[in-house]
């Protein structure tokens, strides 16, 4: 007791440091420095964004030229020389008079320096414009001093601005009218940089230096057992192959709910683990503010974020949903198996080798690199890696039908074969999450299924629905979202399930609110397919629509409420034993509560306009999905890990496991909300200098938070050969699946069970 | 169902299923690479080599699936027994095609959306309307490119409504212990089914090639402003109209591709049912399975219900 105590209050105290220990955030005063396209079509050319609507578009009269070298040298610097010709000024010639013309420029990577008094750079600037003097000219000249890196391509964005000369004042609205500006890019090659696709045949890029590298340790390790075997143990090498096949061979043939089940969930960590490394290497490119191919070019930086968010939702996140459904619904129902075993097995490894298909991108010259919404028409467009992106979706495909036919089974299994007594409102609530779930999988993955099969038919075959010149580029985004929004509650609600389990075993006592709590998730179902329009409030929807959106997605709130509230309920009158399933579940609370506060706060139309795609999102979204959906999960590791294996898992190893955890999350995502708020997007390879001290500190708290997990990793591997023997009940659990012996034997049941009432429980013990 | 028994066969093994996977990694790889990869990104022409053997290798996992079934009398993996009343009024395998179907509802329903989406944006073509030069800003609906081949679409129609009887037929054979009348009418399903299929893939080329109107092609093209009458041709699609030619075009392929792939695997699962049905026989006691193919054929007809008007009548 005084141990747990002390425990508690250990965690407690480390939490407030973690608080503490985060360094602020604040906006930029005066706001990021916008791009400089974004200054100037938003505001017409600058000063003179009072114009007539000439000033809103460029005009190709308008010529910019660019005069510099062949190619750079690192570190050198070089005098630039930039002219405009063409445009208004030509009609009255001059060589040299008041208001002839104007720029803004900007360089990818280098610094931009004044060399005279016509050319300066604002304050906190990065780019060059003209000053009052330089308005006269239409040509100027300024310095660039070239990146550290000569084996990059640096490309060069001007805006130039034609004036006629007939505005003194800058205010005068008449004074613009036939000023006419266009915009140009230039791009200069360091002296090394490979201008050839890719780099085919130069040095191994990044992310395929990972992969080979990963072979060479399987080979090795593979060659070392193998070889120790033939030596050591003096078998020849067939009878090796012979005793690894009789030991592969069922595992592959299975169609054993407990084998699928086991299977998924260690491959949903295995792709975890590999999501993991692709979100470490997102956040090592972030560590500074990177110019291209520092570390990552940005367009391997685009595949790496792609890869980590699809493979984190579809083939980590899901797939131990699945494992757990898998191996826990037939024992919490009482039932043998799922109703089409076959399908089931079909299920599972569509998941594995539809991840190898999404791979394959990494192996013919680049993942995809469309983000895990895969947003047309920039996936269907040329600028999308080939065939990288056409892996992507043929991957996609073949993990949605997965997850479509798992659903099909599982809603079949879930209301055809409980056993006697075992009525829908008794199902442990774990069930019940399932059973939601499966309903948005059967409404919600088909049509991201056809919008793949749209999105391929568009890049292989080259119909229209999103490429052509009237096809309609929020389409994507409907049907996307029409899925994608229910998708994470597919992925939250099985959470919400574990916690209801956990809490209420280690409260001791039935969860509080049982009926409430089904009916909250059942809602919850329900209006997660009215609320997805909260992704496109920046689409320019009709308001009417945004306004509708804005009000059910607050309306989330309230059944996600009754949750939480519900299981703090449970907990307020039971006698509440603290283990690591129990603190991962607390702790789920308290993150997956930000995560949802956040939520709230985008679903707010005027702040989701300023937050929108920037690193605030990413805050919310690890927030629920980590802190929700993973804590969650990894509590049921801990919590069923002994009805698998009959072994409990090391407690002590577990606590620390729990508290580094969720000390470098914390310490990991929560500054990411006050980045955001400074303005950082995200999906962007580089950013901001005034940003990099919080950087710096999220990327160092997000390896610590990757190592952490190894903690986990060895406690599985070492509980499963020394943990303590578990017994059929280690926990006192009530639901059915603490019925049958640890681990289940091959038919889940000896004797189909009957759940009895409490009165028919008391008479049968009479 | 004794418990000794459930001792002996608790569970299923087989590797069908796993080797249907890698084949269709197989398959979609080299599918991929096949059409985008290579040094120009179009397609890498050998790869047809390992989606022909991805394709192999699913139709032989296929056979190795049904071998299964093949064998046994009827297609049930085991009886399930239902403790709860209400659910047990509906055996489990029709329950799942049931929502199985639900998922496919969901199928045509956003193809069919994403199409009255792209249809609702432009105004149908009229002549009293300005489209423009190419009618480019009017929709000229697949309908007017089939008005005077129409008497296929309508065939059609006939042939997949009446296989649709013809399944039920099949059904009440099966159930009147009449075995040979089975493998009949389920043979005329197939041949309806087909008769539709290869229908489809004639009229296809030829509104691809713009064959329909070769006849009459001269001097009836028309211009901005004119009716298009029976016999003419859009100026928007005078280099025929396909795929990649017009929104009309996705859309019209796209549905009613994804509509015959459909009856294509409806054709693979007749197949193997005339096959059964030849070589044990559906009877009185085992017909379930005709009857859950009937319910997915029945649906693949009902989608044609939907799309025949919408593509080819307006
Ligand atoms: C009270 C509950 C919630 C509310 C009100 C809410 C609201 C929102 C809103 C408005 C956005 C759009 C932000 C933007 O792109 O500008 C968003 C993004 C997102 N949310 Fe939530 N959310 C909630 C819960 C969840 C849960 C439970 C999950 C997953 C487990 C989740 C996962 C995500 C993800 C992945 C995104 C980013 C999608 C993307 O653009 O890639 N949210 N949320
Ligand atoms: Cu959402």
């Amino acid at each position: 007791m005084l141990r747990s105590k002390a425990i508690g209050i250990g965690i407690l105290l480390s939490i407030i440091f973690a608080v503490t220990a985060v360094p602020t955030g604040e906006t930029n005063p005066g706001g990021i420095e916008p791009s400089i396209s974004t200054l100037v079509e938003a505001n017409g050319c600058s000063c003179h964004n009072v114009g007539d609507g000439d000033m809103n578009n460029p005009n190709s009269e308008v010529i910019l030229n660019l005069t510099m070298p062949s190619n750079f040298t690192a570190g050198e610097t070089y005098t630039l020389i930039l002219n405009i010709s063409g445009g208004p000024n030509d009609i009255a010639p001059m060589v040299e008079g008041p208001n002839m013309g104007g720029f803004m420029l900007k360089a990818s990577s280098g610094v931009l320096t004044p060399i005279n008094d016509n050319v300066w750079k604002p304050a906190d600037a990065s780019y060059l414009t003209h000053t009052e003097d330089g308005n006269n000219l239409r040509e100027w000249s300024f310095n660039w001093t070239a990146p550290d890196s000569d084996s990059i391509v640096t490309s060069f964005m001007v805006y130039g601005n034609s004036v006629n000369g007939n505005a003194k004042d800058p205010t005068d609205n008449a004074g613009n009218s036939g000023d006419y500006w266009n915009s140009a890019t230039f791009a200069l090659a360091g002296k090394n940089a490979q201008i050839a696709e890719g780099g085919a045949h130069g040095e191994l890029s990044g992310p395929k230096k990972v992969v080979y590298g990963f072979g060479i340790v399987f080979i090795t390790l593979a060659v070392v057992v193998v070889g120790y075997r033939m030596v050591d143990q003096d078998e020849s090498f067939e009878e090796v192959m012979k005793s690894y096949w009789k030991w592969i061979y069922p595992w592959l043939t299975t169609t054993d709910h407990k084998y699928i089940g086991t299977l998924y969930i260690v491959t949903g960590f295995a792709w975890f683990f590999i999501g993991g490394v692709l979100g470490l290497l997102i956040r090592w490119q972030l560590f500074e503010p990177r110019v291209d191919g520092d570390f990552l070019t940005y367009q391997e930086y685009n595949s790496t974020f792609t890869m980590h968010g699809t493979t984190m939702i579809f083939m980590a996140a899901m797939p131990i949903i699945f494992g757990f459904a898998n191996y826990l619904i037939p024992l919490q129902i009482g039932a043998r198996d799922l109703a089409f075993p076959r399908l089931n097995s079909f299920g599972y490894w569509l998941l594995p080798t539809g991840g190898i298909v999404l791979y394959m991108g990494y192996f013919t010259g680049g993942a995809g690199d469309v983000g895990w919404t895969g947003y047309a028409p920039y996936s269907s467009g040329a600028s999308a890696t080939r065939p990288g992106t056409d892996f992507w979706v043929a991957g996609q495909l073949m993990l949605g039908a997965s997850s479509t036919l798992t659903a099909v089974n599982f809603l079949v299994t879930m209301l055809r074969m409980r056993a006697p007594g075992v009525t829908l409102m008794k199902m442990p609530l774990f069930a019940w999450s399932i059973l939601v779930t499966v309903f948005l999988l059967l409404l919600s993955i088909p049509v991201f299924t056809v919008a793949l099969i749209l999105l391929m038919a568009d890049r292989t075959f080259g119909s229209l629905y999103f490429s052509g010149p009237d096809s309609d580029p929020i389409l994507w985004q409907h049907l996307f979202w029409y899925f994608g929004h229910p998708e994470v509650y597919i992925v939250i609600l099985p959470a919400f399930g574990v916690l209801s389990e956990i809490i209420s075993t280690f409260s001791r006592r039935p969860i509080f609110g049982y009926t409430s709590m089904v009916y909250a998730m059942a809602t919850i179902g329900i209006i997660s397919f009215v609320v997805y329009g909260h992704h496109m409030f920046t689409t320019g929807a009709d308001p009417l629509f945004r306004f509708i959106v804005m009000l059910t997605t607050m309306l989330v709130a309230v059944p996600t409420g009754i949750k939480i509230f519900n299981w703090l309920a449970t907990m307020t009158g039971g006698s509440v034993v603290l283990n690591t399933p129990m603190m991962f579940s607390l702790g789920t609370i308290i993150t997956f509560t930000i995560g949802g506060i956040t939520g709230i706060i985008l679903a707010s139309i005027p702040l989701d306009i300023a937050f929108h795609d920037t690193y605030f999102v990413v805050a919310h979204f690890h927030y629920v999905l980590i802190g929700g959906t993973m804590f969650s999960f990894i509590a049921g590791v801990y919590y069923w890990f002994p009805k698998m294996t009959g072994k409990m898992m090391n407690e002590r190893l577990g606590i620390i496991h729990f508290a580094t955890t969720f000390i470098t999350f914390n310490a990991a995502f929560y500054p990411m909300h006050n980045v955001g708020i400074s303005g950082m997007p995200r999906r962007y390879a580089t950013y901001d200098a005034s940003l990099t001290e919080l950087n710096q500190f999220i990327s160092i708290f997000a390896i610590l938070f990757g190592l952490a997990q190894l903690i986990f990793v060895y406690n599985v591997f070492y509980s499963y050969r020394n943990g303590e023997k578990a017994g059929d009940n280690p926990w006192n659990g009530w639901s059915l699946e603490w019925a049958t012996s640890s681990p289940p034997p091959e038919n889940s049941f000896i004797e189909i069970p009957t759940l009895l009432d409490a009165e028919e429980e008391a008479k049968k013990s009479e | 169902m004794s418990d000794e028994h459930d001792e002996h066969h608790a569970h299923i093994e087989t590797p069908a299923p796993f080797l249907f996977c890698v084949a269709t990694a197989i398959m979609f790889i080299g599918l991929v690479m096949a059409t985008s990869g290579g040094e120009n990104k179009t397609g890498d022409a050998g790869y047809w080599f390992v989606f022909i053997l991805g394709l192999m290798g699913i139709f032989t996992s296929f056979f190795m699936w049904i071998q299964d079934y093949w064998d046994q009398e009827g297609e049930e993996d085991a009886h399930i027994e239902t403790h709860h009343e209400f659910w047990a009024t509906i055996s489990t395998r029709k329950f799942g095609m049931w929502i199985f179907l639900l998922t496919e509802v969901m199928v045509f329903s956003t193809l069919l959306s994403a199409y009255l989406r792209y249809r609702a944006s432009m105004p149908d073509y009229s002549p009293d309307i300005d489209c423009g030069l190419y009618f480019e800003d009017c929709w000229v609906p697949a309908a007017d490119v089939i008005r005077s081949h129409l008497i296929f679409g309508v065939i059609n129609t006939f042939a997949l409504l009446l296989s649709s009887l013809t399944v039920v037929l099949a059904l009440y054979a099966a159930k009147n212990n009449n075995p040979k009348a089975v493998t009949r009418y389920l043979t005329v399903t197939f041949v309806l089914g087909a008769l539709f299929l290869a229908l489809k893939l004639w009229e296809w080329n030829e509104m691809r090639h713009y064959n329909f109107w070769d006849e009459s092609h001269n001097g009836c093209d028309v211009l901005a402003g004119q009716n298009i009458a029976d016999h003419c041709i859009a100026p928007k699609y005078a280099n025929g109209f396909w795929l990649n030619t017009s929104l009309e075009g996705s859309t019209f392929y796209i549905t009613t591709g994804m509509h015959g792939a459909h009856v294509f695997i409806g054709l693979i699962a007749l197949g193997y049912l005339i096959a059964k049905s030849n070589k044990d026989g559906y009877n009185e006691e085992n017909h379930e399975t005709i009857e859950l193919f009937g319910l997915y054929w029945h649906y693949v007809d009902l989608v044609w219900v939907f799309v025949f008007p919408f593509f080819y009548l307006y």
